[in-house]
C-alpha cells in the first residue's frame, strides 16, 4: 500500500511537474517563463540556478514587467483616483504606454519628439536595455544610428562639413552612414519607416508587404510616431517570449532557404547577388579555436552557415561603421569588443577583410587568420598591404583616418526596371559622398571590391570568375558603366566591369586629388647634385608639367590608355602609342603579327592586356632572370577578365574577347598569397623588377647633364617586367630574327655583309655582332631612357616628334618618350622623327655621341666621351 | 505737473528694469496656473556651450592643429550629481564622465581608469566632501575613486564584492558610501575607503527584499530610500539598513510605477522618482501619497524620454538624465507652504 501510494504520489507530481524543455527553444516557441525575461522576484538570479526546474506559485507575475496593468481602483481609499496633493486640478487619471501614442485624446505624447529616440515597442525594450537592468546596454536610434544637436536626422559625417550628409531618402533609412566616432555603439537602427518609398529608393530591401513573421505570418512592422504599422522596431528581429536563441525571430545562422532557415537578416536586407557570391556560399570554416570571444560559435561552422554574421554584427563594437563586425583600426581596439574610449578614428573596414585574407599572427592584436585551419585557406591579402609598395590601406598615419575614397550614396548595384530612364544611375559620381580632400588620399577594400557580389569560382552562376563583380568604373572614355546582373555588353551597363575601368575610379580624371605627387626633379639634381642617399634623389620618374593630364603634377592613365586622346604634343587628334589596355595598340606591323613570337604568351597585335598584368603581387613569381636569358615563370597575360578589350566600331564601342582564356594563366596560379594590385615587394605595385635608373649615381653635373651610363652590364632582370611578354630575344639577338622570325623593328640594314643590326640589342646589352657594334666600353641603358612613360606618349614631357622631318604616315609613335637625362641636339627637344624611307634619332646622350662617325650622317663626332650629338637614322617599317 | 508725473512714471520703470530678477518661465511651472507653483523648469544642457562653458583660446587653436577633439556632448546620460557648482553626469553612451564647472567655466571628463582601461558603463556619481568622486561602473562591477584631476585613487568591489553596482550615494551622518548591487538584489555599504561595511537585501517581494533594485537617495538625516525597480515600489531604511516603510505598485495610474528608475529628496522630505516608461518625474511624500507629476513625454523643455537618474542639491535644485534625448535638465522646487 505505502509502495502504491508513493508510487502514485511520484505519478502525479511528475504530470503536474512541468515539462522541461531545453534551454534553447526552437524557432517560434514561446515560453517566456524559462528565459531571462522572466524577472519574477521568486526566481533565482542569473548566476547558477537552473531555471528550467524550480516552480513557484506565482509565475504568473512574468507578465506585468513588461505589460503595465491597469491600476486597480479597488484599494484607492474612497473609490476613483486620488488626484496630486499639489494638483488637485489635474484631470487625466492614466499614463499612456507606447503602445497607445497615437491616441488622439492624449496630450503631446508624441509630437514634438526628436526624431531620434526609440519609439513603439523599442521603447520598452530600451527602458530596461541601459546597461543596470539588462547587462546589454544598447543604443539604438532610427535613421542614421545617431543624433544631432539640432534633433535632425541625418547626421553629418564627422570631419565634413554640412555637405557631407547624405542626401534625402536613401541613406536615412539604409542606415548606410554612421555616426564616425566612439561615442555611439553602433547598433542596427530602429524606429524608422520602412514603407514603400524606403523600398523605391534603396532597392536593396525587400517589399515591406513581405516582411512577416515566419512562423505567424503577421507583419514585422509596428506603429512608432503613429499607429500606422510601418516601423521598423526591436520587435522586427526579436520576440520578447520565446526561448530561441537570442530572442530571435528567426534563425540567426543561414539553414537553408525556406522561411524558417534562411538568415534572419535575409527576411529584410536583399542585396542582388549575394545568394550567388563567394562569401554567400564558401564552405571554409572558421578555426575550432582561438576566435575572438564575440566569434565563439562560429568554431567549426562554414562560412555559409554563419552568413551575414561573418562580417557584420547588429550590435558592433563601439566606433566599427555599417555594422561591420570587428572593424576598427588596431590603436583602438581591444579584446572583448571595445574600442579605446574617445577615440574618434577608429573605424578600419579593412579589418573586417583581415579577419580571415590573413595568417594569424600574435603580433596583431585585431583578429586575423580566422580560417588559417583550412586546407586551402583564403588568400593572404594582410601580407600584401604590408609590403615595399602597396595601395595605401596600412598607412594611416599621414591619411589620418581609415575612410573610403567611395562612399556609395546610392546603392552599388541597381536592378534596373523596364523603361527607368537610366540617367539617374549614369549621373551619380561613383557614389562620392564626401569631398576629395587631403584628409582621404587612402584607400578601402570596398573602392574596388564589392564584397556582397564577389565570385571567386567557376561554378557561381552569374558571372564565373569575377571580383570586380558589383562595382561601378570609369570607361576610358569617361562614361559610368556599371557592372548588374544579366545585363547585356554595351552601353554603361555589362554584366562585368573591365579591371582597368575599376582602377580609373582613381587613376584617372581624379589623381590630382587621390594620388600624391612624385617629389623627384631632375633639375633639383642640376643645382644640388644627385646621389641615391642624399637630399634629392635621383630623377627616376617625374611628370610634371604635363600638358596632356591638364595639371601641374600627376598622369592621368585614363587618358592614356583612350585611343581617341589628343596628342598635343605630336598635334595628333588621336592617341598614337599606348600599351593596348583599352584598346588594341597602334604597332601593327608584321613584328607583332599572329602566330610570330616577338610576344610571348599568346599576344599579338589583336589582343589587349589589363593593368593587373604589370601591377600585381610579385609572389606570383616573375622568373629566371641572367645575363641575357629570361624565363619567365608565367609569360604573357595572368589576369583573367572575359571582357579584356573593346572594338571601335562605329557608332557604339563594343566588347567582344579577343584574348580567350586558353592563354590565361590567372586560373593555373596557386598562391597562398592574394593575387592582385594589393602590395608588391617590388616598386609601383609591380609584379616583376623593373628598374629605371636612368644614370649612374651622382654622376649628373652641370657640366655633365645627362650624367653617366645607368649600368655596366646587361642583366635581363633588371628588366624582368618588360620581358614577361616581350620576348628577350628581340633585344638580345644580334639581328633580331630567331627561328626565321624578325622580333624587331628597330634595326638598322647595314652593308658590308653584316645584314640587319639589332638596335636594341646595341643600346641594351651590346650584343650586336659580338659586341662590335656598341655604345661604349662599359656602356649599358636602360629601356626607360627612350621610353620613359610605357603607358603612352600622351604626357611626353621631352621629345620632339617632328623635328626636321614629319610624324610617321601611319602615325604611330611607337611609346618612344625620351627620359629627362637624355639632351637635345639640333632641335628644341631631343627629336624622333621620320625622315622619308628612314626614322631618325637627333639628341645626345650622356653628353657625347651615341656612336661612331658616320651613321645616319650629318653631325656626330667621333667615339668616346665629349663632344656633340647625332642624328642617327634607320629603318622605318610601316603598320600593315 | 503732469511733465513731473510722466518724469516718475519713466523713472520708475527704468529703475525697475534694473533690478535683476529671475523670473520663471510662466509655461514650464508645474502645476501649471492657477495653481501654486511647485516645479520650476531652470534649463536644459547636452555640451558645454550650453551651460555658457567656451573653448579657451588656447583649446581652439590646438584643435586647430591637430584636429578636432571627440565632441564633448552628452550621449545617454544616467546618473547625475552636483555640489560645489559642478554638475557631474555619468554618460554610457559616450562612456564617460561629464564635468561641467560652472563656476569656473570649465569642462572636463573621465573616461578611464589609470591603467588605461576604459570606462564600460558608468552608470551611478557621487562625490564627498573632500572632491573625491566616486563612480559605478555596472558592466566592470566596481566603484572607482577618483580625484578631481581625473586620477583613480582607488577601486572599490569586483569579484564576490560587487555584481553590478548602479545606483551610490554617501550618506551625511555616517560617512559610508551606499551601493546598489542590481543583480545581486542587495545594499551594500563601504566606508569611504572601500572597506565593506555591511550589506542588506536579498531577492523577493518582502519588506526589505528586492527585485531589481537600481537607485538610491539619502536624505539629511541619513535615511535611505531605494528604488525597488521591479517591485514597482520605493523602500526606506534606516542607515542600518532596518525597514522602515514603502509605497508603490505596479499600474498604469497616476501615482502608480511601470520603470521607476531616479529616486531624490529634497530639503523638506519629499521623494522624487523619475519613471522611464512614462516619462513623468512624480513626488510623494514620506506616506506614499502622491504630490504632483511633471514632464512628459517629448523633447522640448521640461519634458522627457525614458528619463533616468535623479539627484537634489541643497538648494533643491533637481537634477534629471534625460537618457534619450541626450541632455541634462535643471528643475528646482520652489520652497513654500509645501504638504
Amino acid at each position: 500500500m505505502k509502495h502504491v501510494v508513493s508510487f502514485f504520489a511520484i505519478v502525479i507530481l511528475f504530470l503536474n511537474a512541468e515539462t522541461v524543455f531545453s534551454a534553447r527553444g526552437d524557432l517560434g516557441d514561446e515560453n517566456i517563463k524559462y528565459t531571462k525575461h522572466n524577472l519574477s522576484a521568486f526566481w533565482p538570479a542569473d548566476a547558477g540556478a537552473d531555471i528550467r526546474t524550480v516552480k513557484s506559485p506565482t509565475q504568473t507575475e512574468v507578465c506585468v514587467f513588461c505589460h503595465t496593468p491597469h491600476g486597480s481602483t479597488l484599494e484607492d481609499l474612497g473609490g476613483g483616483v486620488r488626484a496630486p496633493l499639489w494638483n488637485r486640478k489635474l484631470s487625466t487619471a492614466n499614463y499612456f504606454l507606447y503602445d497607445e501614442v497615437w491616441s488622439p485624446t492624449l496630450e503631446a505624447y508624441r509630437v514634438n519628439v526628436k526624431p531620434s529616440v526609440p519609439t513603439g515597442y523599442s521603447k520598452l525594450c530600451l527602458s530596461c536595455h541601459d546597461g543596470t537592468l539588462a547587462i546589454g546596454d544598447v543604443y539604438n536610434a532610427p535613421g542614421s544610428g545617431g543624433y544631432s544637436s539640432t534633433g535632425q536626422s541625418p547626421i553629418p559625417l564627422t570631419g565634413t562639413d554640412a555637405g557631407g550628409t547624405m542626401p534625402a531618402g536613401s541613406g536615412r533609412y539604409t542606415g548606410d552612414t554612421r555616426l564616425i566616432g566612439a561615442n555611439l555603439s553602433n547598433d542596427h537602427p530602429i524606429s524608422f519607416v520602412f514603407d514603400m518609398n524606403l523600398y523605391s529608393a534603396d532597392k536593396e530591401v525587400a517589399d515591406p508587404s513581405t516582411v512577416v513573421d515566419p512562423v505567424t505570418n503577421k507583419t514585422l512592422l509596428y506603429s512608432g510616431m503613429s499607429a500606422t504599422r510601418n516601423n521598423v522596431q526591436c520587435t522586427s528581429c526579436h520576440n520578447p517570449h520565446t526561448t530561441y536563441e537570442k530572442f530571435l525571430r528567426m534563425s540567426k545562422w543561414n539553414l537553408g532557404g525556406g522561411p524558417t532557415t534562411k538568415q534572419i537578416c535575409l527576411n529584410c536586407h536583399n542585396k542582388l547577388g549575394w545568394i550567388d557570391s563567394s562569401h554567400k556560399i564558401a564552405a571554409k570554416i572558421f578555426n575550432a579555436t582561438g576566435l575572438p570571444s564575440s566569434d565563439v560559435n562560429f568554431a567549426g561552422k562554414q562560412m555559409t552557415t554563419v552568413g551575414c554574421l561573418s562580417c557584420h554584427d547588429t550590435h558592433t563594437i563601439q566606433g566599427a561603421e555599417r555594422l561591420l563586425r570587428d572593424a576598427v583600426d588596431s590603436a583602438t581596439y581591444t579584446a572583448g569588443g571595445n574600442s579605446v574610449a574617445g577615440s574618434k578614428t577608429s573605424s578600419a573596414i579593412e579589418n573586417v577583410c583581415f579577419r580571415c585574407h590573413s595568417r594569424a599572427s600574435a603580433s596583431l592584436s585585431t583578429p586575423h587568420g580566422l580560417m588559417d585551419s583550412n586546407a586551402a585557406p583564403p588568400p593572404d591579402i594582410w601580407t600584401q598591404f604590408n609590403k615595399t609598395s602597396r595601395m595605401p590601406i596600412a598607412d594611416t598615419a599621414s591619411q589620418g583616418n581609415h575612410q573610403p575614397v567611395f562612399t556609395l550614396s546610392q546603392p552599388d548595384e541597381a536592378t534596373i526596371p523596364t523603361g527607368d530612364p537610366k540617367t539617374n544611375y549614369e549621373k551619380v559620381l561613383l557614389g562620392v559622398v564626401i569631398a576629395p580632400s587631403s584628409v582621404y588620399k587612402h584607400i578601402e577594400c570596398t573602392d574596388c571590391h564589392n564584397p556582397h557580389r564577389v565570385t571567386s569560382n567557376t561554378s557561381a552562376s552569374l558571372s564565373g570568375i569575377d571580383r570586380l563583380a558589383g562595382m561601378r568604373g570609369i570607361r576610358v572614355d569617361g562614361a559610368v558603366m556599371q557592372s548588374v546582373a544579366n545585363a547585356g555588353t554595351t552601353g554603361t551597363y555589362r554584366s562585368m566591369v573591365e579591371i582597368s575601368e575599376v582602377c580609373f575610379r582613381c587613376h584617372g580624371d581624379t589623381y590630382d586629388t587621390f594620388i600624391p605627387t612624385k617629389p623627384d626633379s631632375y633639375t633639383k639634381c642640376l643645382n644640388q647634385g644627385c646621389t641615391s642617399t642624399g637630399s634629392v634623389s635621383e630623377p627616376t620618374r617625374t611628370t610634371a608639367n604635363n600638358p596632356a593630364s591638364g595639371n601641374t603634377h600627376g598622369s592621368n592613365k585614363r587618358k592614356e590608355f583612350n585611343p581617341n586622346t589628343p596628342n598635343v604634343n605630336t598635334g595628333q587628334s588621336f592617341n598614337s602609342a599606348f600599351h593596348p589596355v583599352a584598346a588594341t595598340g597602334r604597332n601593327t606591323t608584321a613584328i607583332f603579327a599572329p602566330g610570330t613570337t616577338a610576344l610571348l604568351g599568346g599576344l599579338d597585335r589583336t589582343k589587349t592586356i589589363n593593368c593587373t598584368d604589370c601591377h600585381n603581387t610579385e609572389a606570383l613569381g616573375a622568373g629566371t632572370f641572367s645575363g641575357t636569358t629570361a624565363t619567365p615563370t608565367f609569360a604573357g597575360p595572368i589576369t583573367q577578365s572575359s571582357l579584356r578589350s573593346y572594338v571601335e566600331a562605329a557608332p557604339a564601342r563594343t566588347l567582344s574577347d579577343v584574348n580567350p582564356a586558353s592563354t590565361h594563366n590567372f586560373v593555373g596560379l596557386s598562391t597562398a598569397e592574394a593575387k592582385g594590385p594589393h602590395g608588391s615587394a617590388n616598386n609601383r605595385l609591380l609584379r616583376a623588377n623593373y628598374n629605371t635608373t636612368l644614370t649612374a649615381t651622382g654622376t649628373i653635373t652641370a657640366a655633365n647633364p645627362a650624367g653617366s651610363f645607368p649600368f655596366t652590364s646587361f642583366n635581363a632582370g633588371n628588366f624582368a617586367l618588360c620581358f614577361q611578354c616581350h620576348n628577350v630575344q628581340a633585344f638580345t639577338d644580334s639581328d633580331g630574327v630567331v627561328g626565321g622570325n624578325q622580333l624587331t623593328n628597330f634595326r638598322l640594314l647595314i652593308g658590308g655583309g653584316f645584314g640587319n643590326l639589332n638596335l636594341h640589342a646595341v643600346h641594351l646589352a651590346n650584343t650586336a655582332f659580338g659586341g662590335a657594334w656598341s655604345l661604349g666600353v662599359g656602356a649599358y641603358t636602360a629601356c626607360a631612357n627612350c621610353h620613359y612613360n610605357v603607358h603612352s606618349n600622351v604626357e611626353a614631357a621631352n621629345t620632339e616628334y617632328v623635328g626636321g622631318g614629319t610624324l610617321r604616315p601611319d602615325g604611330a609613335t611607337r611609346l618612344i618618350n625620351f627620359s629627362p637625362v637624355i639632351q637635345r641636339y639640333t632641335y628644341s627637344k631631343p627629336a624622333w622623327y621620320y625622315s622619308g624611307g628612314n626614322m631618325r634619332c637627333d639628341l645626345r646622350c650622356h653628353g657625347n655621341s651615341i656612336m661612331g662617325s658616320g651613321f645616319g650622317g650629318g653631325g656626330g663626332g667621333g667615339g668616346g666621351f665629349g663632344g656633340g650629338g647625332v642624328n642617327a637614322q634607320y629603318n622605318y617599317y610601316p603598320n600593315q | 505737473m503732469k511733465k513731473a508725473k510722466n518724469c516718475f512714471f519713466v523713472i520708475a520703470i527704468l529703475i525697475l528694469l534694473l533690478i535683476p530678477i529671475t523670473i520663471y518661465s510662466a509655461e514650464l511651472v508645474w502645476p501649471p496656473p492657477p495653481e501654486e507653483a511647485k516645479i520650476a523648469f531652470v534649463q536644459s544642457f547636452s555640451t558645454p556651450e550650453d551651460l555658457k562653458i567656451k573653448k579657451s583660446i588656447f583649446k581652439k587653436i590646438w584643435e586647430f592643429i591637430i584636429g578636432e577633439d571627440v565632441e564633448n556632448r552628452v550621449v545617454k546620460p544616467y546618473g547625475v550629481f552636483s555640489a560645489d557648482e559642478k554638475i557631474y553626469i555619468t554618460d554610457s553612451g559616450s562612456r564617460r564622465v561629464h564635468i561641467f564647472d560652472t563656476n569656473k567655466k570649465k569642462y572636463s571628463f573621465i573616461d578611464s581608469t589609470s591603467r588605461n582601461m576604459p570606462l564600460k558603463s558608468p552608470i551611478g556619481v557621487v562625490v564627498d566632501n573632500k572632491g573625491n568622486i566616486y563612480v559605478s561602473d555596472s558592466i566592470i562591477g566596481k566603484v572607482f575613486v577618483f580625484d578631481q584631476k581625473g586620477k583613480m585613487q582607488k577601486e572599490i568591489g569586483g569579484e564576490g564584492i560587487l555584481t553590478r553596482p548602479v545606483g551610490i550615494a554617501i550618506n551625511p551622518v555616517n560617512n559610508y558610501l551606499y551601493v546598489v548591487d542590481t543583480a545581486a538584489n542587495k545594499a551594500r555599504v563601504f566606508s569611504l575607503e572601500g572597506k565593506p561595511i555591511f550589506e542588506f537585501g536579498q531577492r523577493g517581494k518582502k519588506d526589505g527584499e528586492f527585485n531589481f533594485p537600481t537607485n538610491i537617495a539619502i536624505d539629511k538625516d541619513g535615511n535611505i530610500y531605494i528604488c525597488d525597480t521591479l517591485n514597482f515600489r520605493i523602500q526606506i531604511f534606516s542607515k542600518d539598513g532596518r525597514f522602515i516603510g514603502k509605497f508603490g505598485k505596479v499600474g498604469n495610474r497616476i501615482g502608480e510605477f511601470s520603470k521607476p528608475k531616479g529616486i531624490a529628496v529634497d530639503s523638506e522630505g519629499h521623494i522624487y522618482v523619475a519613471d522611464a516608461m512614462y516619462d513623468v518625474v512624480q513626488i510623494f511624500n514620506k506616506n506614499g501619497e502622491l504630490l504632483l507629476v511633471f514632464g512628459g513625454g517629448g523633447s522640448e523643455d521640461g519634458k522627457m524620454w525614458l528619463p533616468a537618474g535623479l539627484y537634489i542639491d541643497k538648494e533643491d535644485k533637481i537634477y534629471l538624465a534625460d537618457s534619450y534625448n541626450n541632455r541634462a535638465q535643471v528643475f528646482k522646487y520652489l520652497k513654500g507652504k509645501g504638504l
